[in-house]
This record gives structure tokens, C-alpha cells and sequence, in this order.
């Protein structure tokens, strides 16, 4: 399941944008507990994810996606919504984090920190486990490197005492043994590039983009005034503006003919 | 069936010690190895839990379970001994050296990767579509530069596309224009057809982008350049209740034609 910090705000938007979003499946299981917490039934969740799928794909096949809803209905009612503002870092784990070597070991470690105190405040029960895939750990620490040399800094991880490994062989999760309670140093409200955050609060050139607020690296720090938008944000303005000039031109060409 | 036969957990609370330990001995809990060939559920979760006892077994020793097996017994430590005993007890499947499971073994140790390492070693050689004409070394830089534009183009109109959700005949129409556009450039800088397509086939064949430039740019002049190579003769399978090459359960015969010129002929 990949992290959101308000899932009740995250599936209006998508019901109101009529997206399936990257993960479907995961798309329709917080649609439907959406609904179940606006109070519908069963019955009527059901319908209402039908609607839902045709709205977002017409092409959908209901009978093929049948069996997957039914599923997604049976277990409505098992865990709430995630609704969180923001997810805080103290200073002691931070300090303690800086003792760390290397700056990919502190993105993981401090990484690892914020999605366990997120599965903590999801669940009461959870005791600092990260139940995250570990392919989702490295992307949201900007971590990119061999499977060799993550599984190494996991090892590393474990030497040092921060982290503790399942005993179950085949389970990759693993329980962060650093949290420790103190005055709040970071508030994470966006759990996406969680890595740049940690080097932009050490005082590394990044910034926050104006359109979409991910954390992204200023190529050329020297260089004339930070970037406003993401690479992203700004292909789509530059495409924008391209296509609203365009149309300008051929306004006024069209009113010159005339 | 008895439920202990199958299941290991009914199997051992039968409280009479000769019959629990003969269903115990006896249960099949687990599919063979070589059926997870015909069951893809269990190849996923067999190929999951291999891939994550690898990366446990790389995040506490370093190495991968097939290392640890070949560490000789002696050396290990305790913890290695639990982590292979845990290894067998829980694999999704029984690896027991059964008939068929060893077949399937030196099955896949024969034909394991072969379509890979197969067309590894066939590169495919762009120059047949080349037609030798020379080219300046300013016109390539020009080129290469109209080349990375029009990748940039595509990609920002890939994305303007999914934001503002743009018709498909809408699509094709921008689609047209810009590709009018680049071949108008093109031309400009090198008015050499035959140059061109010489130029845009090294710029796109050497290098692991998007091939898409050359043919719209010059995809007429590569199907000219592959027709003079085979004497403007083009061959190709014909269906034929009585061809003598057989696909796919159809069969077809080998027909050849010549492109334009006032001599087209057909020929077996």
C-alpha cells in the first residue's frame, strides 16, 4: 500500500477527478472505505465502484474486475481511513541519525524513521515496523543502487542498532529501534523524495516546487535565482504556454484575414 | 480426502504416536517443484519467496542462499543453521529429488535464459537500410541537435496530451504538423535525401533511443535503399492451402514481386 497522509481527502480527489491513479486496485479499496465511512451500504459501495470504474475507464470490463470488487467490499469495514496532518521527526533521532556515515545510509535511516512513526499512528499495535515494500523505502529515500548494496546498508543498519530485521526468513520488513520522544525538529507533510527533504533540512540546495510542493534538487546552485517549479510542473507550463501562444497567433491571424 | 492428509497441522495432533508419525511422514502439503510450471499462482509465490530470502539472506550475511548452502556445515554459524532449516521448512514447494523434479531441473539448467543470451549475440545491422551517401560533420551536428528537439517535443506533448486530454484525431493532426515541421528543417540543412537518411540512420541506430525520428523523417528513402539491395524485388509469404512453409498451424508459399518500374513480375 503506498503511503498518504489523508487517504479521506486523497479519495474524494480521486472520485472527483475520475482517476484510477497508478495502483487501481489500491485506488478502489480507499474509494470504497470512503464510501463506508460516509455511512452507504455494502450493497450500495458496490454499485457505487462500479460507477466508479466506468467513469475512470469505459473500456473497463465489470465482469472481468468483478471478483477484485467483491473483495474490496468484504473488507470495507476492517481499517479506517488513514487522516493525518503531518508526521513529525524529533531531535534526538535526528542527532543520532547524524552519526551515521555516508549520506545514502542517513536518507534510508531517516527515511525507515518516518514511515514507521506513519504505521504507528495508523495502527496502535504496529511497534515501530516499517510495512513498506523496501523497493518503495529506496525510491522515497532518492536511493538508487543495486540490490547488493541496499541489502548491504540494510545490514549496516542492523550492525549500528537502528533497525531490526523479521525473524520470519521470506518477510523484508523491519522495526526501527532508534524513535525516541523529544521537541519536534522536522514536520513531514509530504511523504514524496522523504530523502531530499532530510538533505534540505541539513542545509543541501533543494527546494519545494510551487505547483505540486515535491522536494527537488536545484541543478545549478550558483546560478541565477532557485527554480520555482519541478521538471515536471515546468514541462507542463512551457507545453501550456507554448499551446496558449499558439492559439494567440492564429486568433490573430484568423481576426487579420477577416 | 483426509484432511491430514494434506494438511501438516492436522496431522500432528493425532494423539496416537505410530499413526501421527506415518501422516506426518507422509503428507502432501506442498505442490512438487515442476508443477509451479503449469500453476502461475504458485510460480509468483515461489519466485517471491526466493527473491526474498535472497535479499534477507543478503542484508545478514552478505551473501545469497545458494552462497550460504556452498559454505561448508562446519562453518557455519548457528544462525546460518537456522536460516537454511527455516529455508526447506517453509519453501512454497516440495524440492525433493523426485523424477520429475530433477527432468525439470535440467530443463531449466539447459534453456534457463537462452532466448536472451540467443539475441544478445544477433545484433541487428542498421547499415542494410543505408544507402552510402557521404554526409559533413556540420550537417550530422545539425541533425543531432533537430534530433534532441524533437525527442524534448515529444515528450512535452505526451504530457500535454494526459493534462488537457486531447481527441486522438486532434492527436494525429498536432502529430502531423510537427513532423512536417522537422522534415521541412531537415531539409533545410541537408537537402541530399539519400544524405539524410544515411544521417538520421546513425544518429537513431547508434545510440538505445527512439527510433521514431528516422522513419518519419526518412522512412520512404529506407524502403528504397532495402528494395535496390534485393534488385527492387520484394519476397514474402503468401497464404496457400499447399505452401510448403508451415506457421502457425497455416501454410504459405514464398511469393516475389518487383516494385515499380514497367516490369513487374510475380515469381515463385
Amino acid at each position: 500500500m503506498s503511503i498518504e497522509l489523508n487517504e479521506y481527502e486523497w479519495a474524494e480527489k480521486m472520485i472527483g477527478n475520475r482517476d484510477l491513479g497508478k495502483k487501481p486496485v489500491e485506488t478502489l479499496s480507499r474509494v470504497a472505505r470512503y464510501y463506508y465511512e460516509n455511512s452507504y451500504g455494502k450493497r450500495d459501495i458496490r454499485r457505487r465502484l462500479d460507477a466508479f470504474l466506468l467513469q475512470c475507464d469505459p473500456n473497463a470490463s465489470l465482469v472481468h474486475w468483478s471478483d477484485t470488487l467483491d473483495r474490496i467490499v468484504r473488507g470495507v469495514g476492517r481499517y479506517k481511513l488513514v487522516r493525518m496532518k503531518e508526521v513529525a521527526v524529533h531531535e534526538p533521532e535526528l542527532r543520532r541519525i547524524e552519526t551515521l556515515e555516508g549520506k545514502q545510509l542517513r536518507r534510508l535511516a531517516f527515511t525507515l524513521l518516518c514511515v514507521a512513526r506513519y504505521w504507528d499512528n495508523v495502527s496502535e499495535a504496529n511497534n515501530h515496523w516499517v510495512n513498506t515494500q523496501d523497493k518503495e523505502i529506496m525510491k522515497l529515500a532518492n536511493i538508487a543502487t543495486s540490490i547488493k548494496r541496499q541489502s548491504a546498508m540494510m545490514g549496516q543498519l542492523r550492525k549500528l542498532g537502528f533497525i531490526r530485521f523479521s525473524k520470519k526468513i521470506d518477510n523484508l520488513n523491519v522495526r526501527v529501534l532508534f524513535m525516541e520522544d523529544g521537541p519536534d525538529a522536522i514536520h513531514i507533510q509530504d511523504f514524496r523524495n522523504l530523502g531530499y527533504q532530510y538533505l534540505k533540512y541539513c542545509g543541501e540546495p533543494y527546494f519545494e516546487c510551487v505547483s505540486c510542493g515535491i522536494t527537488e534538487k536545484i541543478r545549478e546552485p550558483n546560478r541565477g535565482r532557485p527554480p520555482k517549479y519541478c521538471p515536471a510542473c515546468a514541462a507542463q507550463m512551457r507545453t501550456r504556454q507554448n499551446v496558449n501562444a499558439v492559439m494567440r497567433r492564429r486568433q490573430v491571424s484568423e481576426e487579420v484575414m477577416r | 480426502m483426509p484432511r491430514e492428509w494434506h494438511d501438516r497441522h492436522a496431522a500432528n495432533v493425532i494423539e496416537e504416536p505410530e499413526k501421527r508419525r506415518l501422516y506426518q511422514r507422509t503428507a502432501v502439503d506442498k505442490k512438487p517443484y515442476f508443477m509451479r510450471v503449469i500453476y502461475p499462482a504458485l510460480m509468483n509465490q515461489y519466485n517471491t519467496y526466493i527473491k526474498n530470502t535472497n535479499k534477507n539472506a543478503m542484508r545478514e550475511f552478505g551473501m545469497t542462499v545458494e552462497e550460504l548452502k556452498a559454505v561448508p556445515e562446519a562453518e557455519r554459524t548457528e544462525r546460518q543453521r537456522d536460516f537454511l532449516r527455516y529455508f526447506d521448512r517453509s519453501m512454497p514447494v516440495g524440492v525433493s529429488d523426485c523424477v520429475m523434479n530433477r527432468i525439470c531441473r535440467r530443463i531449466e539448467a539447459e534453456f534457463d535464459g537462452y532466448i536472451g543470451r540467443h539475441n544478445a549475440s544477433t545484433a541487428f545491422d542498421y547499415t542494410i537500410m543505408k544507402s552510402g551517401a557521404e554526409y559533413s560533420r556540420g550537417q550530422l551536428d545539425a541533425i543531432v541537435k533537430l534530433y534532441e528537439n524533437y525527442c524534448q517535443r515529444l515528450r512535452s506533448f505526451a504530457v500535454f496530451t494526459s493534462y488537457e486530454r486531447v481527441d486522438e484525431y486532434d492527436s494525429f493532426a498536432r502529430m502531423q504538423e510537427m513532423r512536417q515541421e522537422f522534415v521541412s528543417e531537415c531539409t533545410k540543412i541537408c537537402p541530399d535525401r539519400r544524405a539524410l537518411c544515411d544521417i538520421v540512420l546513425d544518429i537513431c541506430y547508434r545510440r538505445n533511443g527512439t527510433k521514431r525520428f528516422a522513419w518519419e523523417m526518412c522512412g520512404d528513402e529506407i524502403i528504397e535503399n532495402l528494395l535496390e539491395r534485393h534488385g527492387g524485388e520484394l519476397t514474402f509469404p503468401e497464404p496457400d492451402p499447399e505452401g510448403d512453409i508451415v506457421f502457425a498451424g497455416e501454410r504459405f508459399t514464398r511469393k516475389t514481386i518487383r516494385i515499380g518500374g514497367e516490369n513487374e513480375y510475380r515469381a515463385e
